[in-house]
């Protein structure tokens, strides 16, 4: 599904991902955990395509196919989707028209016909619903004055319609309470599949709960200097980062 | 009423005055000033054809006749006594447009630190006396140029903060005064600057012509408060330049409450990114009170912050004028430009012209402005008495509330007292209309 | 940022692709270039109008003479362009078959023209519910549904045709909301307008179908002179559409439109506006000159006019759609897009002139400015002595693509009544990296990602437009911004 290799990265001339390599295949779970400032959320913006974020040295194949010329939409059309740590306000624009253009936009990739409105609505309703997100936010402009809690929900909600074989989760869990938390959990529960894959970002533990990975990676200074098993999760929330991170500098 | 058109009145009086005048034995002062009479000749007094003068006209000044006033005005002490600042200043007294050494008082300064009264400048007249720019805009302050009999200069080196404030008080009868300042902070130098406008309370013509020029240099911070409070005959029209330094801070408060037509016109330019500029001010007009604050906040460098609050209380026959210009340049990006201003229009014959101007030639930039225009809010005059206070006093209460936001800009202290106590006295010397 | 560098190389190369620049091939009856009484009395003669109506003419042209001489073109606007040779401009110009009894009559070319724009001359129209009556150039050549408009008692014909069959109401109401005098522009159109529109409804009558008129600027070098004039009578309604689209030019045209509306007693008239002229290339050459004097009076209590504006096209706009309150209860309302791409300058807005008591006005204005364009917002609220209880509210955003153009507002405010209630509020943004990123991320092309994002910051004013106007206006945002991206 998603193979990265030895990739570099820089941001306004600055070194952040120094050689990350890390493979995730189909109908996996991996979180990145690690903490402030180690390029977790850079390593977002480079898979999705983010100007500004230059991939120096490396490769990334998602389904076998290199992204690094890809726009943005075209990684997004390819099944890739980002559920953002700061989702973007978009005034103006009506939830439900945003999600109607990028369905249709995926599904015009997949050489598929417009889902029509009714279908949308629908399928819109239904999938909030399962997030227990109310209606009226399909007529809301998109995350205009959301707070924390429901702009993750919409991140959530948006993903859930898109259906991406790769989720790339950044601090999805960081503005929500333990209710929430729970809900958007089983939302990204309820997509996973022997088909679809996820990288969960996050700077605790507590969202791997509910969203139980495969496998953990440790991120620190722009490389994966630990990688194990869930109770890896468990270590860091007991004892922190900094015994990781000596470990691996010694 | 005398023969002698307007323009030639004030040449009569140029040359009348001109041998002492401050800066007259320099010949390049004197010819400074004969260039600059020539040039108000051929500008003219602003009119309405010029966009910034729209709302405001000066055409009333013709039909005086005016000459320059002898030194000894004769003042109400008591009078003056009340508008000074009651705590330490550094106090500069004008009267009738020349220092009186008696009623001042500069008190110890710190090294590097030159506060003079203009007449005593010596070289740092021809300083003072460098044209404002070379448009119609400023005819008048080329008029001052030719005519300034004294003025303030503040000279502060490199790092020199001033422990109290400068006081800059004008009083006199009411006449044709010609006041030029020059006030410089070099890097991380520190003032406060009280200026305040006051006549002897009878009503009168008079002619206030100020000109300031503010330069605040890099990292260094001034507050500038302005007080203009004069009789209902008098006139007063003052320009002030100012330019700020990379980091510098200006913090501008203009109160004004009085005169028959009173306009403060304000030109300030960033010099340096970093720089922030907080300009607010209160208009108290009653009577046949015209009075305008024209604003011109020029963002010609990126990362500044400006903010403009201005607020306007208008009764009887009171006329205010707003302008806020903004100018955001191409490449001043990171440019966050905030305006806002509201007014309360008290009775029937108030009125009130508004113009605040966006001009973004930027688009990485946070600008708006926001007026509003209406009368004390109903339900809050209601509710007041609903709880037993009577209309009169509820009236008082929410436009001392109104008023209090600029006021409160002021910083803490002695100063802010002087400005609220300027403030409540407008207040309460009529029972504002019910 | 390399996107918005992306950004603005598309939304420039946007101009190369004007869709709507063709040329019909008919013979115009072509009146020599130049301007004097011989021009205004050879157009006033062609049109065989009465003696009132060429004094009048004459009248605006005297004072046109005196206007150019004193004070010349208006030069307070934020726009600038090479002086205009008034003596280089065809004042008349009209299709040459005139006389038509039925649509079969149009010259096919006229109608392919017509066809390729969209416009539903046909048995479309019915469906659609659209009566039009089309200005090519400068004279009528179809007026539809008359009939049935007829038998509710509603005039909608050609100005040409009013000045004939109904002088007593042309008499009456042309020039009483836009004086003869005006302004330059407006003066000019009163001493050579060409044609136009002319409507009445008469009281109680509810107009059942959008009235519209598109206009074309065909002949090169023709001065358009619109003129229309509309009339709502006591307890009326009409929903007037107008739309434009001209054929590709290299040189300047001069447009200078006069609208006037006149709204009795319980009335109410919406006028909306789709403009998209040609614009001029990318490097400003060409486009149309657009000095246009748009107003309207509440002259009736409760009375009320709407305009909506979609300005996308011209080189240059000069347009500020007004109303005047002079009823008592009576509402003005303004929703405008404006949106200036490449070299384009638009300078434009309303005055709202409240005069009756609680006279009510809102103003929503959106400006975008994208490549080297400026995009200035002018407008005036005055709220005179006797307009007790008098409300505004006005909002004005400008957003900006790209960092070579220019977004601004000016907003004259002029209050004399203290029981008025006066708002104003002005925003600046642009389209940011993040909302064109979220946008991708999701799917969205970086053309589809600015057409959504301005369509939102454009959203209050076309959900104002009638339906089939909302749909063209969106589409027209997105063509003139197209590409700003990628």
């Amino acid at each position: 599904m998603l193979e990265i290799k030895n990739l570099h990265a820089t941001v306004d001339g600055k070194d952040i991902l120094r050689g990350i390599n890390l493979t995730i295949n189909p109908g996996e779970v991996h979180a990145i955990m690690g903490p402030n400032g180690s390029g977790k959320s850079t390593l977002s913006y480079v898979l999705a395509g983010r100007d500004g974020y230059e991939v120096t040295q490396g490769d990334i194949l998602f389904n076998g196919r290199s992204l690094l010329g890809l726009e943005p939409e075209e990684r997004a059309r390819e099944g890739l989707f980002l559920a953002f740590q700061y989702p973007v306000e978009i005034p103006g624009v009506a939830n439900a028209t945003f999600l109607r253009s990028a369905v249709n936009a995926v599904r015009k990739h997949k050489g598929l016909a417009d889902m029509d409105a009714m279908t949308f609505l629908k399928t819109a309703k239904a999938k909030m619903k399962q997030l227990q997100m109310d209606e009226k936010f399909l007529q809301r402009a998109v995350n205009m004055g959301f707070s924390g809690g429901e702009k993750k929900r919409n991140e959530v909600f948006q993903m859930l319609m898109l259906e991406p074989t790769l989720a790339i989760l950044d601090e999805t869990d960081s503005g929500l309470d333990i209710d929430a938390l729970k809900i958007v959990a089983e939302g990204v529960n309820a997509l996973r599949s022997p088909e679809r894959s996820a990288l969960v970002i996050t700077h605790y533990q507590r969202l791997l709960d509910y969203i139980v990975p495969d496998v953990v990676h440790v991120l620190a200074g722009g490389r994966i200097i630990k990688t194990g098993g869930k109770e890896l999760a468990l270590e860091l929330e007991a004892k922190g980062y900094a015994d990781v991170i000596a470990a691996d500098a010694a | 009423m005398s023969a002698l058109p307007f323009v030639e009145q004030l040449a009569g009086a140029y040359r009348a005055a001109a041998s002492s005048l401050p800066g007259a034995k320099t010949p390049a002062v004197a010819a400074r000033r004969d260039a600059a009479l020539e040039a108000f000749r051929r500008l003219g007094l602003p009119n309405h054809k010029l966009e910034s003068w729209k709302f405001t006209g000066l055409n009333a000044l013709e039909r005086q006749s005016w000459s320059l006033p002898a030194n000894d005005g004769g003042i109400d002490a008591a009078r003056l006594k009340a508008a000074a600042l009651t705590a330490d200043s550094h106090r500069l007294v004008f009267v009738n447009g020349r220092f009186d050494a008696a009623a001042s008082m500069i008190g110890a300064l710190p090294k590097g630190a030159t506060l003079l009264p203009l007449s005593q400048a010596g070289d740092a007249v021809q300083d003072a006396l460098v044209a404002a720019g070379d448009d119609r805009t400023v005819s008048l302050s080329e008029l001052n140029a030719a005519l300034a009999s004294d003025g303030v200069v503040l000279l502060l080196d490199d790092g020199v903060q001033l422990d109290r404030p400068v006081e800059i008080l004008n009083f006199g009868t009411p006449a044709l005064v010609n006041l030029r300042h020059l006030i410089r902070l070099g890097r991380h130098a520190q003032a406060t600057v009280l200026e305040s406008y006051r006549d002897g309370g009878i009503a009168q013509p008079g002619w206030s012509n100020v000109f300031a020029r503010v330069a605040v240099g890099e990292g260094a911070r001034l507050t500038h408060i302005r007080l203009q409070g004069e009789n209902p005959e008098a006139y007063h029209a003052a320009l002030g330049r100012v330019s700020i330094g990379a980091g510098a801070h200006y913090a501008h408060v203009s109160v004004q409450a009085g005169a028959a037509l009173a306009r403060h016109e304000l030109h300030v330019a960033f010099a340096g990114s970093n720089a922030t500029a907080d300009i607010q001010g209160l208009v108290l007009a009653r009577g046949k009170a015209h009075l305008d604050h024209t604003l011109f906040l020029h963002h010609a460098v990126p990362e500044c912050r400006s903010n403009q609050l201005f607020k306007h209380v208008v009764d009887d026959e009171g006329h205010a004028v707003f302008q806020g210009g903004i100018r955001v340049a191409p490449h001043a990006q990171k440019t966050d430009a905030q305006q806002l201003s509201r007014t309360l229009l008290l009775a029937d014959r108030a009125q009130i012209d508004t113009k605040p101007e966006l001009e973004i030639l930027a688009d990485d930039v946070k600008c708006s402005h926001g007026a509003s225009i209406g009368d004390v809010d109903a339900q809050q005059m209601f509710y007041m008495q609903a709880r037993g206070i009577p209309a009169h006093e509820a009236r008082r209460l929410l436009l001392s509330g109104f008023a209090h936001e600029v006021v409160s800009a002021v910083p803490e202290g002695a100063l802010r007292d002087h400005v609220e106590g300027f403030v409540e006295a407008w207040l309460a010397e009529k029972g504002v209309a019910a | 940022m390399a996107a918005n560098a992306q950004t603005i190389e598309t939304v420039e190369g946007l101009a190369g692709d004007y869709k709507y620049g063709f040329v019909t091939d008919i013979e115009s009856e072509l009146l020599p270039k130049g301007l004097s009484e011989d021009t205004v009395r050879f157009i006033s003669a062609k049109k065989e109008e009465p003696q009132w109506m060429l004094d009048w003419r004459l009248r605006a042209y005297k004072a046109w003479l005196r206007m150019a001489k004193e004070k010349g073109e208006p030069g307070w606007a934020k726009v600038s362009y090479p002086e205009i040779d008034f003596q280089d401009i065809h004042y008349y110009s009209a299709p040459k078959k005139k006389t038509l009894k039925s649509l079969d009559e149009v010259d096919p070319e006229l109608l392919a023209t017509y066809e390729k724009l969209g416009i539903p001359l046909k048995e479309r129209e019915i469906l659609a519910g659209v009566a039009v009556d089309a200005v090519f150039d400068s004279v009528s050549v179809a007026t539809t549904f008359k009939g049935k408009l007829k038998d509710m008692g509603i005039i909608f014909c050609s100005m040409s045709e009013a000045v004939r069959e109904h002088p007593e109401l042309v008499q009456k109401y042309l020039g009483s909301v836009v004086p003869v005098t005006d302004n330059f522009y407006a003066t000019l159109n009163s001493a050579v307008f060409s044609d136009g529109s002319f409507v009445y409804v008469p009281p109680g009558v509810r107009c059942p179908m959008e009235l519209s008129t598109y206009f074309r600027i065909n002949e090169a070098k023709t001065g358009q002179f619109e003129r229309t004039l509309l009339i709502c009578d006591k307890g009326a309604y009409v929903s007037y559409l107008e739309g434009c689209t001209a054929p590709m030019r290299d040189e300047n045209q001069l447009h200078a439109a006069v609208v006037e509306l006149v709204c009795m007693e319980d009335a109410e008239i919406r006028y909306a506006t789709v403009q998209n002229w040609y614009p001029g290339d990318k490097n400003g050459k060409g486009g149309i000159y657009n000095f246009v004097t748009k107003r309207g009076a509440c002259r009736g209590a409760r009375s009320k006019i709407s305009w909506t504006q979609v300005e996308t096209g011209s080189a240059i706009t000069w347009k500020y759609p007004s109303v005047i309150l002079q009823g008592d209860d009576s509402v003005g309302e303004f929703y405008s897009v404006a949106v200036a791409n490449n070299a384009q300058q638009a300078d434009t807005g309303t005055k709202m002139i409240h005069m009756g008591k609680n006279t009510k006005s809102t103003i929503i204005s959106k400006g975008i400015s994208a490549g080297r364009a400026q995009n200035t917002y002018r407008g005036l609220v005055r709220v005179m002595p006797g307009a007790a209880g008098a409300r505004n509210y006005s909002q004005c955003d400008s957003l900006l693509i790209g960092d070579r153009c220019g977004g601004h507002t000016v907003p004259y405010i002029e209050v004399k009544n203290r029981s008025a209630k006066v708002e104003h509020e002005a925003t600046t943004s642009r389209i940011s990296d993040d909302q064109l990123f979220y946008c991708r991320q999701r799917g969205l092309s970086e053309e589809d990602a600015v057409s959504t994002i301005v369509n939102g910051f454009c959203k209050e004013v076309l959900q104002k437009l009638p339906m089939e106007f909302a749909v063209e206006a969106q589409k027209l945002l997105g063509v003139s911004l197209e590409g700003s991206v990628g």
